[in-house]
């Protein structure tokens, strides 16, 4: 296994009609070996694209790429050590499943009882043992998603690149799949670079997630501290589901305003951190879940309070999301199912005073206290 | 289709057109098979729609066969179409796939120069085809048919391949580099087996044309020895004029028809599938 390093790469797009796109900006990181990394971000946000660059299906416009010890610019796929895992399998459809499995070693003309060897062990931890016989088109879509994988560990490479494997499965078949990739990465301890535009793929797989917007890197961090500690606007929004509230307040007093006309008593740390801001507008940006019904808030939730007229419930089962306007916004609760709740009523709302977070509106960096 | 489905009057002035236009490909071939198993004596005294006597002259094909040395011809059209048809559609497939595949500069040139052959007439260029055939020594060679074949092949091919390649995922493509693959191992084990559909196609069409071909073969080759069957039946019907030997003629005609078909009976969608092949996706 091996560590994968992005060294200042910048991939653009030329296009005699279009002009010129950048897909990744100035991207410099490292991956550590037998390290999960997840890249999530939107469409069109160079997710993708860094992994083909890794793969060498791309070449970046500036920049190094390290496979290793070694710098791999140059190099082409085949020479770069790594497995790939495609979005549509990208299977062989006139080969078998044995035939698709043992592709890349036949290539690397490794010795035949090698290849059945190594064929057996893939296809033995995928549960492919009675398959291999078959052609793709005779296999369902999870089935056919195993042997892509299969076909990636049979090679041993340095680096195994996902590039949004689960996307053509159902729900029921994704978390399966979620799980069994888990317990192969533990397994094989490898080097794992997988990309996603499903947040909660990353913070289910990933040991540390790359959050990408418009080619640039927002934040690196591990699936907690992205929950706990989003670097700015976008990346509170976009991990987490249902995605964080931001409200429209103001600092005063030792006060904040909310939009909408609440107020609520800073906690000391904060009124202190935020005392720059005193008079200027700010974005208070709270979890659904981080928001209680008053008749079941907990102690230590403090007495960061407001009221609003619920708008719409949606019941869950398990929990209650509960959608009500402060000001412009529209702001989701996630309460306990059995809170009394009537649509249109005037409802008191807690928030937990020690899990909000507080952003520049110009900036859109969270303000760290 | 649907106008067809839905309206019977369009329907019933489609299926006349249909039937007359069959009993005019039909009634012909009738004909020849009828008048292919005849003497002289029968063709000329009886009725043209006479049955054949009994026993049948199955002696004219054999006549044929071996006195007008139908034997030879048939192996050389055998030859010169299948080397034609192996290499064209190989060639062909080459290029196809790196049009459609790959961008280089000059690819649109390379593609578009391809379809300006198609709408050039061949008329136009066998004068000069033939004399530099001619200073390489490749007239009168069943070589030089080859490869006048292969290359006229080639356009159409190209043309319908293209559109072939371009319906091919080009996740498989990467996924083989990625596995390893160099690129003529991307191109034979994993693009070709592929487009093997497309390939099928335009090699039927490709048997279909090279088998028919007349005029390349009427001007470049005058040695007997080296006929393919379309001249050898021209010739044969020109003796005719001072020999007349009916039944062979038409046996000679269901000698050089029967191969096509045959061929048509067996690809028939196929034949039909490689005229759209490529055309829409799926």
């Amino acid at each position: 296994m091996a560590r994968v390093e992005f060294k200042n790469i910048v991939k653009v797009y030329e296009d005699e009609k279009r002009g010129s796109f950048t897909a990744v900006k100035g991207s410099s990181f490292v991956i550590e070996d037998r390290e999960f990394v997840v890249f999530v971000g939107p469409s069109g946000c160079g997710k993708t694209t860094s992994l083909r660059m890794i793969a060498g299906l791309e070449r970046q416009t500036s920049g190094d790429i390290r496979i290793g010890e070694r710098v791999v610019n140059d190099l082409h796929p085949k020479d770069r050590d790594i497995a790939m895992v495609f979005q549509d399998y990208a299977l062989y459809p006139h080969m078998t499943i044995a035939e698709n499995l043992s592709f890349g070693l036949r290539n690397l003309k490794r010795p035949k009882d090698e290849i059945e060897r190594k064929v057996k062990e893939a296809s033995s931890i995928l549960g492919l043992g009675d398959m291999l016989s078959r052609k793709p088109r005779e296999l369902s879509g999870g089935q056919r998603q195993r042997v892509a994988v299969g076909r990636a560990i049979v090679r041993d490479p340095q680096v195994f690149l996902f590039d949004e494997p689960l996307s053509n499965l159902d729900a029921k078949l994704r978390i399966q799949m979620r799980v069994e990739l888990a317990e192969l990465h533990k397994r094989l301890g490898a080097t794992i670079v997988y990309v996603t535009h499903d947040q909660v793929e990353a913070m289910t797989l990933g040991e540390r997630i790359v959050v990408m917007n418009e080619g640039e890197i927002q934040q690196i961090a591990s699936p907690t501290e992205l929950y706990n500690k989003p670097n700015n606007m976008f990346v509170a929004g976009f991990i987490g589901s249902p995605a964080m509230n931001f409200i429209d307040a103001r600092i005063g007093g030792g006060q904040a305003l909310l939009a909408g006309g609440t107020a609520f008593p800073l906690p000391e740390a904060a009124a202190r951190a935020l005392g720059a801001y005193e008079g200027k507008p700010i974005v208070l940006g709270v979890r659904p879940e981080h928001i209680y019904g008053e008749a079941m808030a907990p102690d230590r939730a403090g007495s960061a309070k407001l009221e609003a007229h619920v708008q719409v419930v949606e019941q869950l089962g398990a929990e209650s999301l509960v959608y009500f306007r402060v000001g412009e916004r529209m702001v989701t609760a996630r309460v306990h199912p059995e809170l009394p709740v009537a649509l249109g009523a005037r409802q008191t709302f807690v928030l937990d005073a020690a899990k909000l977070h507080w952003f520049d509106p110009q900036t859109e960096q969270r303000i760290v206290f | 289709m649907m106008r067809g489905v839905k309206n019977p009057f369009w329907r019933l002035f489609v299926n006349v057109s249909l039937v007359g236009w069959a009993i005019c490909v039909i009634y012909p071939l009738v004909w020849t098979v009828l008048d292919s198993l005849k003497d002289n004596q029968q063709f000329l005294l009886g009725k043209p729609w006479d049955a054949p006597k009994l026993p049948l002259l199955w002696s004219n094909f054999s006549s044929v066969w071996m006195k007008y040395h139908f034997g030879s011809y048939f192996v050389n059209s055998f030859v010169v179409t299948a080397a034609s048809t192996v290499l064209a559609v190989l060639l062909s497939a080459m290029t196809a796939y790196i049009i459609a595949r790959f961008a280089f500069a000059g690819r649109g040139l390379l593609y578009y120069s391809y379809l300006m052959y198609l709408m050039i007439p061949t008329f136009l260029g066998i004068i000069p085809l033939f004399f530099l055939l001619n200073d390489f020594h490749l007239t009168n060679s069943l070589l030089g048919l080859v490869i006048v074949y292969t290359v006229a092949a080639v356009p159409f091919n190209v043309f319908v391949l293209v559109g072939f390649f371009r319906t091919l995922p080009g996740e498989l493509q990467e996924a083989a580099a990625i596995d390893g693959a160099s690129h003529y191992a991307v191109f034979f084990r994993v693009m070709l087996p592929l487009a093997r559909p497309g390939l099928i196609s335009v090699a039927i069409v490709t048997v279909l044309n090279i088998w028919n071909e007349y005029i390349f073969a009427l001007v470049l080759v005058n040695d007997p020895a080296k006929y393919t069957i379309p001249v050898a039946v021209a010739v044969m019907q020109g003796e005719m004029q001072y020999r007349t030997e009916w039944g062979p003629l038409f046996a000679a005609l269901l000698v050089s028809m029967g191969p096509v078909l045959v061929f048509y009976t067996l690809f028939q969608k196929r034949i039909t599938g490689g005229l759209t092949a490529g055309a829409v996706k799926g």
